[in-house]
């Protein structure tokens, strides 16, 4: 399996991959089927541990959260080629990030795939299906290319198959190598789709540790993961973008892929904070509850408002399910700080 | 001595009254809702609700140096110091009840679009939670070229839902004659708030937007309303009676610039005099006309013309379209550079701005600065370094 644990194993995992142009996704929400079908290499970016980020702090704001500003020096570095580059509306910081890179790299075009944030609602998703249509004609207009439809639907399986495989490895997490799966999600999201359907599923460990729940938004990276382990914790449960919300995205069979395609977006069975869904506390809780977990990881990057609004609430949530809540700031650092590691153990140490 | 405008005593006597009719709605019969700056209020002043915004009220709270311990209410349950200045004031007065408006009644719903930031579906969520009232959410997907049909359809279906949703609340029928008679109204008085900011075209201005800043609390809190369009139709007589009379807001007028975001709150009244001192007139911001409006089409069709209208609000559009926006301001009113104001609490004005600012630069070739500072949250300001930085600004453009 693709070992993906820094940005070199990335770059050299996207520079072997030159048979078709590549498509650079800057969010995990983004239906990459879509770019799929149009002949694109699809990656979708995890948050890069990159920590000196000289070329995009001359272009953003110092209050701008890891990931994105991760994303920008990693395009700025020049080190891949893209054909294009598609941001997806979601946060404040995103909007705007299709006019920074285009400033910044002028030659290469940029598009945003801009959606309703309304969840489960029938209105919502014929705008998402119509912002989709929209966005496929961008891409047309913009590399005088036809979709074609039977390719949409082909590409459309492809992703759901390698989702559903991500899915049942989320969906009971307790039984694999935490470590393992995080790569195996990662790699779901970097791999051309037919060599990821080649990878083997991730090792499955016999459980320890004290049963955890991981939130928040892409995870920093995998030596994260290895350093919550290490303290003793085994997540059983993911709420973050790299893991189990991206995956429970499902495109169901029906006669117009778009359609398919809203559908999964507006009715996704685990929305993230940035979607207006009412009951999303309640449900997080509730499965943790359902999963034994002790502990609940709340991992925020600075600056990441839709978590950090999220954040008191979500805690309440879970104290209320009897389960301990963590709330850790990330930032830059590939391993887990000091602070966090100090927090993690304290919690351990009073659950014990 | 700069001659102070008219207006302003009719303004005290307006938000006076407006927050008495706050304060004792409900005594009335009247429900009040907590609106965003950026919602289309015409739906709850059609519904003889009284519209209450918590963005304004942050406002006053830094200008009377109230933020800071408001803020720290909020800190303190867990909101952290990253999130938007206006919000953390605001959850602070939820708990604490503080307020220089004294004890304001407890809303009865809430009334929330997006367009102008991702912060509000947060903070008006956890007001609707805090308060255990309803939530009222129109969705306006952001805009990065121009605004498709499907995004107007969209958002004409959710104003007609609400509108609909609010009636029913208070046990009324819907109405679009009674929305289509608030929303010209409020449309008209859009468009009356236009030609007013447009005086600073003036030379020398009239008025800057030190003025405005405070002049545009009616637009705010009171578009769709009689007094409002009253209020503004006094002041642009006024204006129009300065620029006649070639009265100057700064005397000896030696620089004319623009400003990007919102107002600097905790130094308002320092940063104006300051702006007084070194002649320098700011003729023009990105903040106060925020809205764009058509009244024409709001006649024909109300629903079709507010989708129109909040869709396109200036936060919710790219940079591209903020690019424009700037270099028509400079242009128009003669402006020798601009300022952005990097608001630490406002990400959705403030990402982007050191593109915006390069771009502008290469495109128009006048100078601009950025100063950081927070529209809200006086530990984020510092008054000197605003100074010092504004300074060699001036000197420049001199």
């Amino acid at each position: 399996m693709t070992q993906y644990q820094e940005v070199s194993d990335l770059l050299s995992v996207v520079n072997k991959c030159t048979k078709h142009p590549l498509a650079i996704v800057f969010s995990s929400y983004f239906p990459s089927e879509l770019l799929d079908s149009f002949g694109f290499y699809t990656v979708t970016l995890p948050n890069l541990p990159i920590v000196d980020l000289p070329n995009a702090d001359a272009l953003l704001e110092s209050f701008v959260c890891h990931p994105v500003r991760s994303w920008i020096e990693f395009l700025l570095r020049g080190e891949i080629k893209p054909a294009l580059i598609v941001t997806q509306s979601g946060c404040d910081a995103r909007v705007v990030l299709c006019a920074v890179i285009r400033k910044a790299l002028d030659n290469v075009p940029c598009l945003t795939l801009s959606l309703p944030i309304v969840a489960n609602e029938e209105k919502a998703l014929i705008a998402t299906k119509y912002a989709l249509i929209s966005f496929s004609k961008d891409v047309e207009t913009l590399f005088q290319k036809k979709l074609d439809l039977d390719r949409l639907r082909d590409a459309i399986a492809k992703r759901q198959e390698i989702r559903s495989r991500c899915l049942n490895v989320f969906s009971s997490l307790e039984e694999y190598d935490s470590v393992e799966a995080y790569k195996y999600a990662i790699a779901s999201q970097i791999l051309p789709p037919e060599m990821f359907l080649e990878q083997p599923l991730p090792k499955k460990t016999a459980n320890k540790g004290v049963y955890a729940l991981l939130s928040g938004s892409s995870i920093p990276s995998i030596r994260f993961i290895e350093d919550i382990e290490s303290l003793g914790i085994k997540i059983v449960m993911d709420d973050s973008c790299t893991g189990a919300r991206q995956a429970s995205r499902l495109v169901e069979d029906h006669t117009d892929p778009f359609y398919a395609l809203a559908k999964s977006i507006v009715f996704r069975r685990l929305h993230g904070p940035t979607m207006i869904y009412e009951g999303r506390e309640a449900d997080v809780a509730r499965i943790a509850k359902e999963k034994c977990v002790k502990i609940a990881i709340l991992s925020i990057y600075k600056f990441c408002d839709p978590h950090l609004f999220e954040a008191p609430r979500l805690a309440e949530a879970l104290r209320r399910a009897s389960i301990f809540p963590v709330t850790i700031e990330v930032d830059s650092g590939e391993a887990l700080l000091e602070r966090n590691k100090t927090l993690l153990q304290t919690a351990l140490e009073s659950l014990r | 001595m700069r001659k102070k405008l008219q207006a302003s005593k009719r303004l005290h006597s307006l938000i006076r009254n407006q927050i008495l009719w706050t304060r004792f709605g409900h005594a009335i019969g009247k429900k009040v809702a907590w609106v965003t700056s950026g919602a289309p209020v015409e739906i709850i002043i059609a519904n003889g609700i009284i519209p209450f915004y918590p963005e304004n009220h942050a406002a006053i709270c830094a200008a009377r140096s109230l933020s800071q311990k408001l803020c720290a209410f909020a800190e303190e349950k867990g909101y952290d110091r990253c999130l938007c200045s206006y919000f953390r004031s605001d959850y602070g007065y939820q708990i604490s009840n503080m307020s220089p408006l004294g004890k304001l009644p407890k809303p009865d719903l809430v009334l929330v679009c997006n367009n102008i930031c991702g912060t509000v579906q947060n903070w008006f969520r956890i007001t609707a939670l805090h308060y255990n009232i309803p939530y009222f959410f129109v969705d306006t997907p952001f805009v990065d070229n121009e605004p498709k049909e499907s995004q107007i359809e969209y958002v004409k279906e959710q104003l007609l839902e609400v509108s609909q949703a609010v009636s029913k609340l208070l046990g009324r029928t819907f109405s679009i004659k009674h929305l289509r008679t608030v929303a010209l109204r409020s449309m008209k008085t859009l468009e009356l708030w236009q030609n007013i900011l447009a005086m600073g075209m003036h030379k020398p201005a009239p008025w800057t937007s030190f003025d405005a800043f405070v002049h545009m609390a009616p637009i705010v809190s009171m578009r769709g309303t009689r007094r409002a369009l009253w209020y503004y139709q006094g002041l642009y007589k006024e204006l129009i009676e300065r620029a006649k009379e070639g009265i100057s807001a700064i005397e000896g007028e030696k620089a004319r610039v623009v400003w990007d975001n919102i107002a600097i709150w905790p130094v308002h009244r320092e940063l104006r005099r300051f702006f007084e001192e070194k002649k320098v007139a700011l003729v023009a911001d990105t903040y106060t006309g925020a809205w764009n409006a058509s009244s024409s089409l709001v006649e024909e069709d109300p629903l079709l013309g507010l989708a129109k209208a909040y869709l396109d609000i200036l936060l919710n559009r790219g940079i591209d379209h903020r690019e424009k926006v700037l270099l028509r301001l400079i242009r128009d009113f003669s402006a020798d550079g601009f300022i952005l104001h990097n608001n630490r609490s406002c990400k959705r004005f403030s990402i982007g701005q050191k593109v915006l600012r390069e771009k502008v630069i290469q495109r128009f070739g006048v100078p601009g600065v950025i100063i950081e500072a927070d529209m809200a949250d006086p530990s984020l300001v510092s008054l000197e370094q605003i100074k010092q930085r504004l300074s060699a600004f001036f000197e420049m453009l001199s």
